[in-house]
């Protein structure tokens, strides 16, 4: 392998697990806030997607299609919590998590009996189909759009947790929910602004995501969920920077295991991936990042 | 009171048990046996081994605490296993699939050998996984559980020669009848009544309720889940033997997340607290599934809103249900209460008033 294709490898890594720390991210903060697992995270991606499908089939341009499918999925987000969660605060995680399993599978059932089971074309503009060249180094501009907007993304959401009074009691809620209401924490608030920060970086993902695959259907936020979900898990459930470096840690191998393995047992790769991590937690099962605040049974 | 009659009376309130919801069973079984169409057979077949699928999950994820997204592999495995080894020898060639040692490949089990096989490869693949999973904390143990159900996906659908990928595996035995299970259904019941009140089973619901106060007073909670997950595999298996010669075939799509979903919907609504509570569930949702399913294909108009198929109705349905029961009843609808604990609560309260009416 040539220097040329071991950087095209990196900018792929970066890419699909910037696209996978961006939905982890927003999985990570209401699990850590309020224990909820929410499956149906990835139903913003849906969301977004059907937004800007419903648009652009009106022959409204892609660009305004991008910020109102954000808004969209940001709002979607906020609603899920009001209608879907708020009643279930203090449950325990497990009826938690199913309840949002069955909130996703609301979602999806409800786009396959009004819209289609069948996917939509969203047709994007030709640029960000092309690929760039640095010297012998071509990559999609996709990708590289992927990672620009991904790490501005991370550097706002770190200036906001640390620079803003939220962002400082939502930190504070994430660490022990209930001494922070003591101290003055606004449960409500500290919630909804997980939800929508989570809904608006679900929406930005959403975006890119489309971009790329350039079609929605109902399950379209099926696999960037589940990835995400094994982000959360490799990083250590709850833990921010470990959403991100999970979501990395999970791009990486999975392009590392498409690009080195036979061609055989490509098909398995994402198997093999799930197989590490799964490795990688019997060494660390707090994750990553995780502290061990469980009892060990 | 002395260990054997303590041993009597648990033998007794089991036996009375698993007779009250066999014996409910035996009556579905009966009636669709004597007067059923062959159709409604089917739906009654259908249903008995989708009780033993949610029986099978109540035995891990009701003692434990931890719900199980999957459990569909044990389903899916114990389906696959059984499968290539009843299907006819020139169906193998056929479908290439290629058993490992080659004296299998001519070899036609009859449907119980294939079964007890299947059963105890699916206990070992689930001891195998039960070391690294289990080993998490609760909250990651469920999604790591998840990954499995995904693994296990990839596995079926791209491992041709053994499973023949995505086209899934056709031409099995029809082995499965009303009756059979019946049989295994009941089978189902009484391992997981007697595993709920074995001392085992005990000690994992207190780990349920508090795992930090159980583990201190001397549980070994990670042995003891292990324990529970194997039990449960085997009887999921023989879950997926069933419907495997029920259908006589079978794709992949069977075993992903949609029915698992399902299953577990039948375990909240019922209650995953009981044994009955997945019996109860699993009747429930078959009756509401029926209900809707015609209605599938039908179309509707709603003013400004034209609908020609309603495809995925039922899972919308199934939906509703599982939000109900978590929202007004997280135990489900048994409750921590057995089926012959109510009826024997129930009883109790009846008889008093009863007599001191007739008193004058």
């Amino acid at each position: 392998m040539s220097a040329s294709e071991l950087v095209q490898q990196l900018v792929n890594g970066l890419s699909l697990g910037g696209t996978y720390a961006l939905i982890a991210l927003g999985l990570a903060m209401v699990f850590s806030i309020m224990g909820l697992i929410n499956f149906a995270h990835g139903d913003l991606i849906t969301i977004g997607g059907y937004v800007m499908w419903e648009m652009t089939s009106r022959g409204i341009s892609w660009y305004a299609t991008v910020p109102v499918a954000i808004l969209a999925a940001t709002l979607a987000s906020v609603a899920m919590e009001r209608v879907a969660f708020r009643r279930l605060r203090g449950a325990s995680v497990i009826t938690l998590l199913i309840t949002s399993f069955a909130v996703s599978f609301f979602i999806e059932n409800a786009f396959g009996i009004f819209i289609s089971p069948r996917a939509q074309g969203i047709p994007v503009p030709p640029w960000l189909n092309e690929a760039v060249h640095f010297g012998s180094i071509i990559v999609p501009v996709v990708q590289v759009l992927t990672i620009c907007v991904t790490l501005v993304c991370l550097v706002l959401l770190a200036l906001m947790l640390n620079r803003t009074m939220l962002g400082v009691s939502m930190r504070a809620a994430a660490e022990d929910f209930q001494t922070a209401q003591l101290v003055g924490v606004r449960a409500n608030r500290v919630v909804v602004t997980a939800f929508a920060i989570g809904g608006l970086l679900a929406g930005v993902a959403s975006v890119l995501y489309i971009a790329r695959s350039g079609s929605v259907q109902p399950t379209t936020g099926f696999d960037p969920v589940v990835k995400a979900f094994i982000a959360t898990v490799i990083g250590g459930l709850g833990s921010l920077y470990g959403a991100v470096a999970g979501g990395f840690v999970l791009g990486f191998t999975e392009v590392a295991f498409s690009a080195f393995l036979p061609d055989t047992i490509v098909p398995f790769s994402d198997a093999f991936a799930l197989v590490v991590v799964i490795g990688l937690l019997l060494v660390r099962p707090q994750g990553l990042l995780g502290r061990v605040s469980e009892v060990r049974a | 009171m002395t260990a054997p009659a303590w041993a009597l009376r648990r033998l007794g309130r089991l036996s009375g048990g698993v007779a009250l919801l066999g014996g409910l069973l035996l009556v579905v079984t009966a009636y669709a046996s004597a007067f059923g169409s062959s159709g409604f057979q089917l739906k009654v077949t259908t249903f008995l081994v989708s009780v033993v699928m949610a029986v099978g999950l109540q035995i891990f994820s009701g003692n434990t605490g931890i719900i199980s997204f999957g459990h569909m592999v044990f389903v899916g495995s114990a389906a696959y296993i059984a499968g290539l080894l009843t299907m006819p020898a020139p169906l193998r060639t056929l479908q290439a699939v290629h058993l490992p040692g080659g004296f299998l490949q001519d070899t036609e089990l009859s449907f119980l050998p294939a079964t007890l096989i299947a059963i105890g490869v699916v206990g070992i693949l689930a001891a195998l996984a039960a070391g690294p999973l289990l080993r998490l904390p609760d909250t990651s143990a469920v999604i790591g559980i998840f990954a499995l159900l995904l693994i296990a996906g990839v596995i079926f659908d791209n491992w041709q020669s053994l499973t023949h990928g995505a086209g899934g595996l056709y031409g099995l035995p029809p082995s499965t009848t009303i009756w059979n299970s019946l049989a295994w259904c009941i089978v189902a019941i009484a391992v997981a009544r007697w595993f709920r009140d074995s001392g085992i089973g005990l000690e994992l619901q207190a780990s349920r309720e508090d795992n930090l106060a159980s583990a201190s007073s001397g549980v070994h909670v990670r042995r003891l889940r292990a324990v529970a997950w194997v039990l449960s595999a085997m009887v999921s298996a023989v879950a997926g033997v069933l419907f495997a010669h029920q259908l006589t075939a079978f794709s992949p799509t069977s075993f992903t997340l949609q029915p698992t979903f399902t299953v577990v919907v039948m375990l909240v609504v019922g209650g995953m607290l009981t044994v009955s509570g997945p019996v109860i569930g699993a009747g429930l949702v078959t009756l509401v599934r029926q209900g809707v399913l015609p209605y599938e294909s039908s179309s509707l108009d709603l003013g400004p809103i034209h609908l020609n198929r309603l495809t995925g109705l039922s899972d919308l349905v199934l939906v509703v249900m599982i939000l109900l029961a978590l929202y007004l009843r997280q135990e489900g609808l048994m409750g921590r209460k057995e089926l012959d604990e109510h009826l024997a609560g129930w009883l109790r309260r009846v008889r008093p008033a009863g007599e001191r009416q007739s008193a004058p």
